[in-house]
Formats: structure tokens, C-alpha cells, sequence
């Protein structure tokens, strides 16, 4: 019972993150950097 | 069970990665749909991805003087971790399948067991992940990726090799660091041909944030252990180094299903726990 209250509350914290996250503009944030060729990824940056 | 994980993996990393025409032209997608993060380690800058890198997002994010804590990204991993755990691993990462399937090759192997080489992606985390990003910034303020930048073997197979070959430009541009990320690479192919994902259980942060859900996430490995007649099968067929039969929500079990498979008494179960049956899902 205990476990399975602390998944929920995982769930219910996580989701939670994403929203405020996206409120905060992150969303943005990832957009931007994922839309861009990423150089450090590939080595060159 | 396995040929057919296989073939999921296949398909999911497929799906993952299926705008085609960035492989023609050497570009990448950017649609709005990079908004989202992918469950498993598949670099952002792949021509074909459709979706973004976590762990590169959650440094991008770290990289931003002005966001500093990503709540969006770490909402999105712990989603991922808390339904699936490394469920995730085994079935949904492309970089895990490259493994599998290198590790499929014709060779002597080279089995290891529990070994504290597995905290190496612990630090992984918390040093190139978290710290350094944070922490270490050029005088704009901006910080860099150093996972993503100094490791990632990943980007270097999906990013860097489709698009310095088809840019000549970004070619031109390789350096040292280029260098570096393809020995990373390369010494990451070798080893996979002996050892069962040694990226994935020595070095991945991605997988270090997953298992760290392993004994509370909602799909879980079960133990029925009225069943279970300790005869070690699970032990012997499982290639993460896990003994299921004792710890069943190990941080190291990637969910692969081969022990459920392998189990002479069906005492393995993988899936949402019903709780009817005398069960162990948590262990220390």
C-alpha cells in the first residue's frame, strides 16, 4: 500500500514538473537546442 | 521472447528516427515535435530523429543561466522512470539494441557479474551530467553539454558519422574532439562484441536515473517465492549480471525478460504486480 502511494506521488511530482516546466519555457530551451545541430554531440564544438 | 524484443527494438528505434530525407540531405528535423523527449538515449542531432535526447536536453537546460533546474526534462525522465524503470534499457533504446546486436557477433565473451564498476555511471551522472553543466561556464554565462561533449558514444554512431559524411563543411570542422568521441566510440563497438552492453551498465547516466526507479516503478520484474526453488537458471541466463531470484528490482535488470523466459517453475513474472500471489518486488 505504502509503495504504491509513493509511485503515485512520483507520478503526480513528475507530471507536475512538466508543467511547470513548460510554463517556466523550458519547453523552449529543449526546442531550441534540439532544432540546432548539436556540435558538441558531434564532436566539433 | 528475446528475437522478438529484438524486433521491437528495431521498430522503436526505427519510429525514432524515421525522417529519411535528413539522411539524404545531412540536415535534421526541426519540427515542434523536438519538444518532447524520447525514453532512450537517441541524440537529438540524428538526421532521422524526430524527438529530442533527455540527457542532452536536461544540460541543455542545465546550460542556461537563467533556467538553471529543468523541471520539464526531469518531470519527463521520472514519467519515463516511474511507469517503466529500466524497462526502458531493454526495450524502447536504440544504443541498446547497437549493443545487442554487436554483442551477437561471433567471439569469445566475456561474462562479469556485480561488479562496483556499475557506480561509474552514478558519477557519469552527477559529474558530467549535473555538475560540470551547471557549474562550468564561459564568461556569456553559457555552459556546455560535457556528457554529450566528452562521451557520448551515442551522437558520436547517430549524429556525428551520418552528418560530417554527408556535410562537407562540418567536416572541415573536425578536430581533436571529433577524434577523441570516434575512439570513445570505437573502444565502445569493441567491447560490446565481448561484454553484454558495457555502455549501458558501466557508463550510461540515462540508465543510472532509470534504475534508481527499478524497485518502485509501475511494470516490475515479480518473484513469486512459494515458486521459486532457488535452482539459479535466472542467474546463469541473465547477461546484466542480476541474480533475479534475490533481487528482483535490481537497479542493473533492464527488464529483457529472458529469466521470466528461462524459469523452469514460472516464478518470474514481468509486468504490473497483481499483489494476489506471496510476492517480492522490493529487495535490498
Amino acid at each position: 500500500m505504502r509503495a504504491r502511494l509513493l509511485q503515485v506521488l512520483l507520478l503526480v511530482l513528475a507530471a507536475l514538473g512538466i508543467v511547470l516546466g513548460a510554463m517556466n519555457g523550458e519547453v523552449r530551451t529543449v526546442v531550441t537546442k534540439a532544432i540546432n545541430v548539436c556540435l558538441q554531440c558531434i564532436g566539433i564544438g | 521472447m528475446s528475437s522478438r524484443r529484438t524486433a521491437f527494438q528495431g521498430v522503436t528505434a526505427i519510429l525514432q528516427n524515421s525522417w529519411f530525407a535528413g539522411f539524404l540531405r545531412g540536415t535534421i528535423w526541426r519540427g515542434s515535435s523536438k519538444a518532447v523527449c524520447v525514453p532512450g538515449l537517441n541524440c537529438y542531432s540524428c538526421p532521422g530523429a524526430w524527438g529530442s535526447c533527455p540527457i542532452g536536453s536536461l544540460q541543455a537546460v542545465f546550460n542556461r543561466a537563467s533556467d538553471r533546474i529543468s523541471l520539464y526534462v526531469s518531470g519527463l525522465i521520472g514519467l519515463f522512470g516511474i511507469v517503466l524503470g529500466r524497462l526502458v534499457c531493454g526495450w524502447l533504446c536504440p544504443f541498446g539494441l547497437v549493443q545487442e546486436l554487436l554483442y551477437r557477433i561471433r567471439s569469445r565473451k566475456v561474462r562479469i557479474g556485480p561488479t562496483r564498476l556499475r557506480y561509474l555511471k552514478y558519477a557519469v551522472l552527477a559529474i558530467l551530467v549535473v555538475l560540470m553543466p551547471l557549474l562550468v561556464r564561459d564568461r556569456f554565462g553559457i555552459g556546455d553539454p560535457w556528457f554529450c561533449k566528452l562521451v557520448c558514444p551515442a551522437g558520436t554512431l547517430e549524429a556525428a558519422l551520418p552528418l560530417l559524411a554527408l556535410n562537407a563543411s562540418l567536416r572541415g570542422a573536425a578536430g581533436w574532439l571529433f577524434a577523441w568521441k570516434a575512439s570513445i566510440l570505437v573502444a565502445t563497438v569493441a567491447a560490446s562484441v565481448v561484454v553484454y552492453r558495457p555502455f549501458c551498465r558501466f557508463v550510461c547516466p540515462l540508465g543510472a536515473i532509470y534504475g534508481l526507479f527499478n524497485r518502485i516503478s509501475f511494470v516490475q520484474l515479480t518473484l513469486n517465492e512459494e515458486t521459486c526453488t532457488h535452482c539459479g537458471v535466472c542467474t546463469d541466463v541473465c547477461k546484466m549480471g542480476v541474480d533475479p531470484s534475490v533481487h528482483p528490482g535490481d537497479p542493473e535488470c533492464i527488464r529483457c525478460n529472458d529469466c521470466v523466459t528461462a524459469c523452469p517453475v514460472h516464478a518470474l513474472s514481468l509486468g504490473l504486480p497483481s499483489g494476489q500471489r506471496k510476492q517480492r518486488t522490493v529487495t535490498n
